[in-house]
């Protein structure tokens, strides 16, 4: 069966001739039913790359077929079997939260009882229904995430692209928007192209993930398949004051130690086979050259330590 | 269509739902009308009046003819004699507010006229010196003073009208001169009879200017003019349509700001992943400034007609007049938008454009008072100068729709100059 998403050699340059290109080449099928989420620090290309296949920018090449339609030549037909949930609250925030729903419904092709039942449908799903006439400047930030997420359920799309739901929100509704991604896949059978650069978001919902940086996509795979690509290696992290270019070469030395990073808060980031037994030396490199350890911890392989390996930098660096 | 009419509405609410915008878009313009109008004079889109002192200090019969003939030239036009010398108890004007008698006694009614138009109690003075008759029959020059603060503007009609009187009397001196000279030389009369027969030639003189042989026929008449000088007066007539121009021109240049705020909040963005063409958004938004604009340009229009001021009947020249300039401002505002990056520009630019274009084109004062360069900047500067002309060809001239057609036909000029830019500049991306 084909791809519901597949997108071939798609590329974007910002500012041609001479600007940065923000993607190259990505390749790249899903599936139809798949959560695939897009992995990848800030500004590593997903936003592009979800932006292009949402018609929202031009590709400088390359192209995407979307549910057997092609972006570049049938983009209406494309447009119409995927809902878009940016990462930006893209409401009017004087209107109430039905006022935004039945007008962007209405521009899904909506119409009369349908649309009503359609916005009510929408509004129990991101639990909003008691609260839907208020206008959407008076909610909270989780609450305005639910209202976006639902303006892009409302025509029952085959395909959802979430660009990072999640960027910006208390504890709670980051909860509740993880368990409406997966109850859409569940429940309503819709594939969702998921943005994130929150390694454990990406883990905990995805049956494929792909890792991308600086445009480029460097790993795909399911969450399992690619943790194993970095065998037995154990993270560690430590929380120092200050991270001299010196210690980081230091800890680099140390036997079975594969990457070594640091991001600008002060934790370091090591990639170690056995990392247990890497931890003493690294505690003793610190101690020697003066620095005090704030905090130790040892985390069994994950995305994160994915990233580090292919990349050799942090995901939040 | 129908994604463009939901775009349309909706672009509407949402303009609609600021408490604000009713302020910016009526309250505001109406309260500038009536300043505006009542400032420039007309207080109920009838008759301006227009005090003009005069300080008859001859007391002759000459002097008073002349005082009649300005008069007389005077029940045409707004213009109120106020006769400082008058003892006869003539009732003076009201509009002349002139002070109780007992606080005249200071002053002779030539240091009264002067200090009037110093303190600016009337627009100017005509002085008609001692020895104006005794000069006149001995066939002397004698010269009428006129006097009017240089600092405040005098309308043109003082003047004229004071030239006109003073022309016919000296018309009608130089005609009496010109029968007693005649008819002394063959004897017709004797000489002490010269003087009253001057009288009588002067004084049929004056009779024949009532009709004068020769007159200045206008094609176009003023409107209303069975009351006399009406809607020419300023005031509403002027600040009516010129507001209306002016908000109008405001409201859709806050177009840009419009489409700023979409980007920002990132609607803009959402609109383009629907499946609806891209043009629609635009051209929704465009849509509901020029349905909001319009219905602004016609609203002013009408209280301006409720104020008094007389559109001459065009109803359908108004209706044509508001759809082109607003088309007009509609294709500035989308131009406009391609320049600014921010809220803040957008504003900033917008209110300075307004400001600046209003003047220029007419908005705040007749063209027709400022210098000839100034007014030739205007029309080439701002579209307003085309739409006010409209304006005063249908108020004073009682034009119509036919004959507005030029001014039309140049405001589409600029809307296509501008429609083109903006098309051509507007990036989605």
């Amino acid at each position: 069966m084909a791809p519901i998403i597949h997108i071939q050699d798609l590329r974007k340059q910002y500012d041609p001739p001479n600007g940065v290109w923000a993607v190259k080449d990505v390749d790249l099928d899903i599936e139809e039913g798949e959560i695939f989420s897009f992995l990848g620090p800030n500004g590593a290309g997903k936003t592009t790359t979800i932006s292009m296949i949402s018609g929202l920018l031009t590709p400088s090449g390359g192209d995407a077929i979307i549910d057997g339609h092609s972006i570049i030549k049938e983009p209406m037909a494309a447009k119409e079997v995927i809902g878009v949930v940016p990462q930006e609250i893209a409401l009017y925030p004087t209107l109430t939260a039905r006022q935004n729903l039945r007008f962007f419904g209405q521009l899904y092709g909506l119409t009369g009882a349908e649309l009503d039942e359609r916005v009510d449908e929408v509004l129990d799903f991101i639990d909003l229904r008691d609260r839907a006439n208020e206008k959407v400047e008076k909610y909270s930030g989780g609450m305005k995430r639910r209202v976006n997420i639902g303006v892009g359920l409302l025509h029952r799309p085959k395909i959802v692209y979430m660009d990072e739901p999640t960027v910006g929100v208390d504890p709670q509704s980051r909860r509740r928007i993880l368990d409406t991604v997966k109850a859409l896949n569940r429940e309503h059978s819709m594939t969702v192209l998921y943005t994130t650069h929150y390694m454990e978001e990406a883990q905990e919902l995805s049956h494929r993930v792909g890792i991308i940086d600086h445009g480029e996509m460097i790993a795909i795979g399911a969450v399992g398949d690619l943790i194993s690509q970095i065998g037995e290696n154990d993270t560690l992290r430590l929380r120092v004051g200050e991270t001299p270019d010196k210690l980081l070469l230091r800890l680099q030395e140390i036997e079975g130690v594969t990457k070594v990073s640091a991001d600008q808060e002060g934790e370091i980031t090591i990639l170690a086979k056995r990392g247990r037994r890497a931890l003493p030396e690294a505690i003793t490199v610190a101690d020697e050259m003066g620095l005090r350890i704030e905090s130790v911890k040892i985390e069994e392989p994950d995305l994160e330590a994915v990233f580090l390996h292919l990349t050799g930098r942090a995901l939040r660096e | 269509m129908r994604n463009l009419i939901v775009v349309t509405l909706n672009e509407l609410r949402v303009n609609f739902t600021d408490a604000n915008t009713l302020f910016f878009l009526v309250l505001m313009p109406i309260i500038l009308t009536l300043v505006i109008g009542f400032g420039l004079g007309n207080m109920t889109g009838g008759a301006t009046v227009i005090p003009l002192d005069v300080v008859d200090l001859d007391g002759s019969e000459l002097s008073a003819r002349l005082v009649e003939t300005l008069r007389t030239l005077a029940a045409d036009t707004p213009l109120r004699l106020c006769v400082l010398t008058d003892t006869t108890g003539a009732e003076q004007p009201e509009a002349c507010g002139l002070p109780a008698t007992t606080e005249l006694a200071d002053l002779t009614p030539d240091e009264l006229a002067s200090q009037r138009v110093r303190d600016n109690d009337t627009y100017a003075a005509v002085i008609i010196p001692e020895g104006f008759q005794a000069k006149l029959m001995a066939g002397e020059d004698a010269a009428v003073a006129y006097r009017a603060n240089a600092s405040f503007s005098a309308p043109a009609i003082i003047r004229q009208t004071v030239d006109a009187a003073v022309s016919r009397a000296s018309g009608s001196v130089v005609a009496a001169r010109l029968s007693v000279n005649a008819a002394r030389a063959e004897d017709a009369i004797p000489a002490a009879d010269a003087e009253a027969f001057f009288g009588e030639v002067y004084q049929a003189a004056e009779i024949q200017w009532e009709a004068p042989p020769a007159v200045l026929k206008a094609e176009a008449t003023l409107q209303g003019e069975e009351d006399g000088f009406t809607a020419a007066g300023g005031g509403f007539s002027q600040s009516a349509p010129g507001m209306a121009c002016m908000f109008v021109m405001m409201n859709v240049l806050g177009i840009s700001e419009s489409l700023i705020r979409a980007r920002q909040e990132w609607t803009l963005q959402r609109l383009m992943t629907l499946p609806v063409p891209r043009a629609v958004f635009t051209a929704g938004k465009l849509l509901a400034y020029f349905i909001t604009g319009f219905a602004q340009f016609v609203l002013l229009v009408v209280f301006g007609g409720v104020l008094g001021v007389n559109y001459g009947g065009n109803f359908p020249a108004i209706i044509v007049l508001a759809a082109v300039y607003t088309f007009t401002v509609t294709a500035m505002g989308l131009a406009f938008a391609t320049f600014v990056r921010t809220m803040g520009q957008a504003n900033a630019l917008g209110v300075l454009l307004g400001t600046i274009l209003s003047p220029l084109g007419g908005a705040w004062w007749p063209l027709n008072i400022v210098p000839q360069a100034m007014n030739v900047v205007g029309h080439i500067l701002s579209p307003i100068a085309w739409a006010m002309d409209a304006f005063h060809d249908m108020i004073y001239y009682a034009k119509g729709l036919v004959d507005i057609l030029p001014y039309l036909g140049i405001l589409l000029v600029y809307a296509g100059v501008f429609f083109v830019v903006g098309v051509w500049r507007f990036r989605y991306e």
